[in-house]
């Protein structure tokens, strides 16, 4: 046996729970321990009645945890106070002697902790908070208003089970229910408010620039930066290009064209169709497989060719590519070669100049390019994301002192030495490699496949790519995720890309292509009939199932109808083939009587007295019952 | 029908003002909230519906319901379904109301009602009203229920002196021997104890003077029967005379006295049966002196 207030106590109290949860992440130390605080008081008042606080005392309170709240906000730091004010109502609410309005403004306010979580954070954890909180305050309000009627009520086991599976049942419809309501809610392509979506912060990591000798150790970063639904390509060919970087100033690389993406015309051979959905990351350049053709991404309706972004990516991107995936591509062969890829700085270093004379004294621009890629491949190079030169000439101590590095180093160092050597380069920061996920049909592409390769301009050849740094080194993703916990995370985000392409970037262009769709498809849908068209098979297969459907129904709703009905009309029916049919005032007892056989008499009587027993008593037939009652009517 | 609590409004005014968010937004995590919001509405609805389907009720009256008395009305619910339970279903007859909170699939439930019937007559109920606002307090669904039921209410009993009724009531009223074997009233013969009389019959005169036990046999009394003669033009209220008549009717068959009627020119002769008793106060529930013509 349960009170019905405490049920609804432990149920308002997960739900805060979960409130508070969405939020968490965003909300200060000290709405934390405030809310915990009024949690743990209003746990222990209510479970133990000890004490009450006055209702005017809290709403002071309230008022004034709502002032301080509300003066923290500023324009670009507006949902987060918020939150925490709302958080500290939710403690207060647990913590007031609740009626039931009190009960129904906690799963009110939960319901606003979650659309604020939202607007900061679009993880799909967001999902499972939101089926939760759905279930709980379902739950909760068939309890309250269960309380509403009977305040005093005691259920028992039974009961209390019942609710939770009238939970259940609503949660399982409404929850996939709001998918279709999802789908048709109207939506504009200027929402006024997006100033309060910040779901999407600045990432760092990719940067159009590279500064060397500035930091000792890298950071390797997990998050994602996009995934790109394609076909799977051979691993060597995973080359994603984002900016070309040709200034060189020294200790720096810079791109004279920023944040734009050169395209090259399609030059026949296979070409790779990508769908790439960027991560939003703090800058404009776009990312596409190495070499892209064409790029278009969908503009208030529109689907525009693009090489760039107007705006730094801050929310998520969802584009096309079309990309040729070689390493070499035509150069400007006969055109006077841009002087800006032999570029370099005046009085650039002596040494590496030497060193470049040393290894690569030969007339051919082609065995320079490949003396020099060599050099940096021996053994005295290798990969490393510690211990990296600090210093102000960087690109000397690693050519020549350390010879230990990441990507940028190895690319800096050829970039310069092939410029050296006469050699226009240049050099390409992108991404390189990348998880295929086979159930999704998508590359997952981390921040940590950041990366940087050169280009040089070989006559006859174009602009051929060469990557300096060691393979495998840097790219644990080369190497498949292996392992429960790596098979776990793929299938996890498998989920999160299917919640990032249906759920996330769905928009007002994917609505009027849904109803562009469906009324295609109707139009397109011809009526008329044609014998020849008609496939048999088929329609003799979707006419047996819908039989069999019907029969089943039929079947089960007999079954629904009232069961003693249905045994009288079948003892009925059985005397009728023996030449006894009821007169419609005869009462079932006098029917009996009449019977000539005695024989057949006598199990009738047997019948309808055992069907009495049962029907005119107001029991239920019970399984046993209706099994004897049958065994009668066949004797008969 | 339909109608919305305080809480329904609420609970609207908070899907307005999410959706609204969603749209101006742009966010679809907060579309899917309100989606929630709006399928949660659109789903308790039909949960509600569901409820409220396959349920009969019956009313069941007491044998005997007079005017000006409050009868107890048996109100029983009955789940017609397989699977769902029902949940908090009231019903309504008239202002009454009677809140069953739960009733198992395939079950019945049962619960009293005081009426108070204020005339005399037929009453009869045709539908009745259930109601409920599960799942959520948000909505609260109505439905009528056909039901079959009719009650014969006897006029209300006033107690009134006899001769209001009958001038010979009081006169003719009273105890008289009558000739059949009985333990009340005169000797009718005597004879030879048979064991097991009772010793007080035994008349010890006989049997001193024949020396063997004799025993009285004494006459039966019985009641004189009584008849309510209706027609004779009075000049009090009807319903108070049809009111006066079921005190009487009630009284003189409690206390075994039989009882006739007369009334709109009919006759019912005098007896003292429960069945007896029942033909004249149901005479007297839906007794009209001026029948409309059919």
């Amino acid at each position: 046996m349960i009170r019905i207030r405490d049920l609804i106590n432990a149920v308002t109290y997960l739900c805060a729970c979960l409130g508070y949860l969405a939020v968490a992440r965003h909300i200060g130390w000290a709405s934390t321990a405030g809310f915990w605080l009024l949690f743990g008081a209003g746990a222990f008042r209510d479970f133990n009645r000890t004490f009450v606080v006055p209702r005017w005392l809290l709403n002071v309170i309230s008022l004034s945890v709502l002032s301080v709240a509300f003066s923290r906000v500023r324009l670009d730091y507006l949902v987060e106070p918020v939150l925490g004010g709302l958080i500290i109502l939710v403690g207060i609410k647990l913590l007031e002697d609740k009626r039931n309005r009190d009960y129904l403004q906690v799963l009110g306010l939960c319901a606003f902790l979650l659309v604020g979580a939202s607007l900061l954070s679009i993880h799909i954890s967001f999902l499972v908070n939101y089926a939760l909180l759905a279930f709980l305050a379902t739950l909760a309000l068939i309890l309250l208003t269960i309380h509403s009627h009977s305040p005093v009520l005691v259920l028992d086991r039974g009961y209390a089970l019942h609710c939770l599976l009238q939970a259940v049942m609503i949660c399982a419809i409404a929850i996939p229910a709001s998918g279709a309501f999802f789908v048709i809610l109207p939506r504009t392509n200027y929402p006024l408010f997006t100033f309060l979506s910040k779901a999407s912060g600045a990432r760092t990591g990719f940067s159009d620039s590279i500064s060397l000798g500035q930091v000792a150790a890298i950071q390797e970063d997990d998050s994602v930066i996009f995934r790109a639904e394609m076909i799977q390509i051979d691993e060597d060919q995973l080359y994603w290009r984002g900016i070309v970087l040709d200034v060189f100033e020294g200790r720096a690389w810079k791109s004279s064209r920023p944040e734009s993406l050169d395209t090259v015309p399609a030059m026949g051979g296979r070409t790779v169709e990508q769908v790439i959905y960027l991560e939003p990351y703090g800058n404009r350049v776009l990312f596409a497989l190495d070499r892209p053709v064409t790029i278009w991404r969908q503009e208030r309706g529109y689907e525009r060719e693009v090489t760039r972004f107007r705006e730094p990516v801050l929310e998520r991107v969802r584009y096309k590519a079309v990309s040729n995936p070689r390493a070499f591509l035509p150069g400007p062969d006969k055109e006077p070669e841009d002087p800006r890829y032999l570029q370099l700085p005046e009085d650039f270093s002596l040494q590496i100049r030497e060193l470049v004379s040393e290894l690569a004294p030969f007339h051919g621009r082609m065995e320079r390019v490949v003396a020099l890629f060599n050099h940096l491949r021996t053994r005295d190079f290798s990969y490393s994301l510690d211990e990296l030169p600090v210093s102000s000439t960087p690109l000397e101590d690693f050519l020549l002192v350390h010879k230990r590095g990441n990507c940028e180093y190895f690319a800096s160092a050829l970039g310069v030495m092939l410029r050296i050597s006469g050699v226009p380069a240049r050099l390409v920061g992108g991404y390189r490699g990348g998880v295929y996920n086979r159930s999704g049909r998508y590359y997952l592409i981390q921040q940590k496949n950041a990366h940087v390769w050169v280009e040089a301009l070989v006559p006859g050849y174009g602009w051929m790519r060469l990557d300096p740094t060691p393979l495998g080194s840097e790219f644990g993703p080369l190497t498949p995720i292996a392992g429960v916990w790596g098979r776990m995370r793929v299938l996890m985000d498998t989920f999160n890309h299917y919640w990032i392409k249906f759920v996330i970037n769905y928009d007002l262009e994917r609505q009027f292509r849904i109803v562009r769709g469906l009324r295609d498809q109707w139009r397109r849908a011809d009526w008329r009939l044609e014998p020849e068209k008609v496939p048999f098979r088929g329609v003799a297969v979707a006419a047996g199932g819908a039989m069999l459907m019907a029969g089943a129904i039929l079947l089960f709703r007999r079954r629904r109808r009232e069961p003693e009905r249905e045994l009288v009309k079948e003892f009925l029916r059985r005397m009728k083939r023996r030449g006894y049919v009821k007169g419609e005032a005869q009462g079932l007892e006098e029917f009996a009587a009449a019977i000539g056989n005695a024989e057949l008499r006598e199990r009738a009587h047997r019948f309808v007295e055992e069907f009495q027993e049962i029907y005119y008593k107001d029991q239920t037939l019970s399984g046993d019952g209706r099994k004897r009652l049958r065994a009668i009517i066949r004797s008969l | 029908m339909i109608r919305i609590n305080k809480s329904g409004y609420l609970y609207i005014a908070l899907t307005v003002i999410i959706g609204f968010s969603a749209v101006n937004t742009g966010n679809n995590l907060v579309y899917l909230i309100a989606s929630a919001l709006l399928s949660f509405m659109l789903v308790s609805g039909l949960f509600g519906r569901n409820n409220l389907r396959n349920l009969e009720v019956e009313v069941v009256f007491p044998d005997e319901v007079f005017a000006g008395t409050e009868a107890l009305v048996g109100v029983r619910l009955r789940a017609v379904r397989r699977w769902w339970p029902a949940f908090l279903v009231t019903v309504s007859l008239g202002e009454d109301e009677l809140l069953f909170p739960f009733l198992r699939a395939r079950s019945q439930d049962e619960q009293h009602l005081p009426v108070l019937f204020g005339r005399r007559g037929v009453f009869s109920l045709s539908a009745v009203s259930i109601r409920s606002s599960f799942p959520f307090n948000f909505f609260t669904r109505y439905r009528n229920l056909a039901v079959r039921s009719e009650v014969l209410v006897f006029p209300k009993p006033r107690r009134c002196d006899s001769w209001a009724l009958s001038g010979d009531l009081q006169r003719r009223s009273g105890e008289v021997a009558v000739d059949r074997m009985g333990y009340d009233s005169d000797i009718l013969s005597i004879r030879d104890y048979v064991p097991g009389d009772p010793m007080k019959y035994i008349n010890w005169k006989s049997t001193a003077k024949t020396g063997s036990l004799k025993t009285k046999e004494l006459a039966a009394i019985e009641e004189r029967p009584v008849i309510l003669d209706m027609d004779r033009p009075r000049a009090e209220d009807l319903e108070w005379l049809l009111s006066c008549a079921t005190y009487w009717v009630l009284r003189l068959t409690r206390s075994r006295v039989p009882v006739g009627l007369i009334m709109g020119g009919e006759t019912i002769r005098p007896g003292v049966s429960r069945a007896h008793r029942r033909s004249i106060l149901e005479r007297l529930a839906v007794y009209d002196p001026n029948p409309r013509p059919d």
